[in-house]
């Protein structure tokens, strides 16, 4: 058999898994509710905690990739996707002004894209990626800009279209988070949202979102290079407390 | 580095690197939990006719560094009149904690039924084996376990597969030549993503089809046994000189359609039947990302004699 130099540069490709973080930097994320710490202080624990916990095994490293967002009035890529051993210093997420969802999943869909043109060119294959995404609710866009957004990004005919899992502190609801959800109930794997309950501290809930996506991201790399339904991301919550409903 | 540059060399600990390692080698194996007399490595090897074969079956390095069982599983047999090479080899499903078990069980079944049904030898016809006796094989033998197992009285096979899944690929190589010279054979892979290739002069060629071959995004989604399903066997013949590797995603997800650098580096091992514990080096080399257990049964027809 004759392969030309694209099939063999395909036979050579090596897997990975990428994980975004996204989280919520508006201004009423700084403010403590309860605790003494805000919950941006929270949110920046979970970078270098799950950093931590994929350095601790010799193998997630070498199959997990991890980038990070942030979204106020506009969204900013705070970590460009990377081997987490590549990550010197951990990045910090500030807090700006408003907080518009429309805006974070816009340049979800970008830097996905960007991101696996570059693992490819990096002669990677990548399963799709997990995105998860942190807020204290109250969008201050319009609904219909959201959905729009949201739409694009989970689009069917985008192949790419990230595995989608909100984590709602302070304001958010159920209600208002399950609509960002996907893939969702009644698909074949679908995700689910993450709402504090009443009266937890948003900072202590948010140190409960690093312990979910690091051992999604244990359970997913066991996946990722074994056979079996799940396709790569892996939810996995069975630590999960009662902070979140 | 690119997938054409990259070679293959020794570890200092003995075993393969093809491309990158990662850092595979500092794994450090810990016990299965609650799966006991379940060997880590399999392995056998042997010359039979016209064919030498080896076949080798290793826990990956994700289960060796997790403390899960090796799910992958095969069998490897002649019939009673040693006309035929049979064998199976097949994955259990890393989502079942019994799915190692569904491995065996599909292995066992489909070599005992390869066996009944080429029992007329030279006469055997390839066209008319009952693969589907097969699978009904396979499917009530996992069943029966599962209810032994959750000492249950019924369940419906979707309940079965979330304890105990597998994929199967199942062939049988005459070991004596056709007056041509070719060696007839047949390969049906019954569900799942599990290959066989074909490696001659002009490298590795797939008989099934390759897994996630065109696609851009990975996928492990699979369609495991217990499962109703019609099989597609597929009747080939062999050529002297050629090999034929049946194997399981572990080794099918590096080695993609073989045109890369896994299957270099596999059709270099081997050009030639290796020493069957060396087989089991080259089947377990370290390579970056894939972690996967790994088999396969690879089948050697002699060259014409010069």
């Amino acid at each position: 058999m004759t392969t030309s130099a694209t099939d063999t540069h395909g036979d050579d490709r090596l897997l990975v898994l990428p994980f975004y973080i996204v989280v919520d930097v508006s201004l009423s994320m700084s403010v403590p509710q309860g605790g003494d710490k805000s919950a941006i202080q929270a949110a920046n624990e979970i970078l270098p905690t799950v950093i931590d916990g994929i350095e601790a095994s010799p193998t997630l490293g070498d199959v997990v990739r991890l980038g990070a967002v942030d979204f106020s009035d506009d969204a900013r890529v705070v970590l460009r996707l990377d081997d987490v051993r590549n990550v010197n210093p951990i990045p910090q997420f500030t807090v700006r002004g408003a907080t518009s969802y429309a805006a974070a999943f816009r340049l979800l869909r970008q830097e996905i894209e960007k991101d696996y043109a570059q693992l490819r060119g990096d002669n990677y294959k990548a399963y799709r990626p997990a995105v998860f995404f942190i807020t204290d609710g109250e969008p201050t866009d319009d609904q219909s800009d959201i959905v729009a957004a949201y739409n694009d990004l989970t689009d069917p005919s985008f192949k790419l279209r990230p595995n989608l899992i909100p984590f709602g502190v302070g304001t958010a609801t159920k209600d208002q988070l399950d609509q960002w959800v996907y893939p969702k109930e009644g698909s074949k794997k679908p995700m689910r949202s993450y709402v504090m309950r009443d009266g937890a501290d948003p900072a202590k809930a948010i140190t409960k979102v690093a312990e979910i996506l690091l051992s999604s991201v244990i359970a997913s790399a066991q996946s990722v290079s074994e056979q079996g339904s799940a396709g790569g991301f892996v939810l996995d919550d069975e630590d999960l407390d009662s902070d979140w409903n | 580095m690119t997938g054409t540059e990259v070679a293959w060399a020794r570890h200092p600990n003995g075993r393969w690197i093809v491309g990158d390692a990662g850092n595979q080698p500092s794994v450090v194996a810990v016990p299965p939990v609650l799966v006991r007399r379940r060997p880590d490595v399999t392995l056998d090897g042997g010359r039979v006719g016209m064919l030498d074969y080896r076949a080798a079956s290793l826990r990956g390095i994700g289960h060796l560094e997790t403390g899960k069982p090796r799910q992958d599983s095969y069998v490897v047999t002649v019939t009673r009149d040693d006309h035929w090479l049979v064998g199976c080899v097949a994955d259990g499903v890393s989502d079942g904690r019994m799915s190692h078990r569904a491995a065996d069980l599909a292995c066992e079944k489909l070599a005992a039924e390869l066996i009944d049904g080429l029992a007329a030898g030279p006469e055997a016809d390839l066209g008319t084996l009952d693969w589907a006796a097969g699978v009904a094989g396979v499917n009530a033998a996992i069943h029966r376990e599962f209810l032994h197992t959750a000492k249950v009285e019924e369940a419906a096979l979707a309940d079965v597969r979330a304890l105990m899944s597998t994929t199967a690929v199942a062939f049988a190589v005459a070991t004596q030549a056709d007056a041509d010279g070719t060696h007839r054979a047949v390969i049906a892979s019954l569900a799942g993503d599990s290959a066989a290739l074909i490696l001659d002069g002009e490298g590795w060629r797939p008989v099934t089809a390759v897994k996630g071959d065109g696609e851009e995004v990975a996928s492990n989604a699979v369609r495991p046994l217990p499962r109703e399903v019609e099989p597609e066997p597929v009747t080939l013949t062999l050529r002297p000189g050629d090999v034929l590797a049946v194997i399981t995603d572990g080794i099918g997800d590096p080695m993609g359609s073989g045109g890369g650098v896994v299957g270099r580096f596999l059709a270099e091992q081997w050009a030639e039947p290796p020493d069957t514990i060396e087989f089991a080096n080259q089947v377990g080399f370290y390579r970056k990302t894939f972690m996967d257990d790994r088999t396969v049964i690879a089948v050697w027809v002699a060259p014409e004699p010069t």
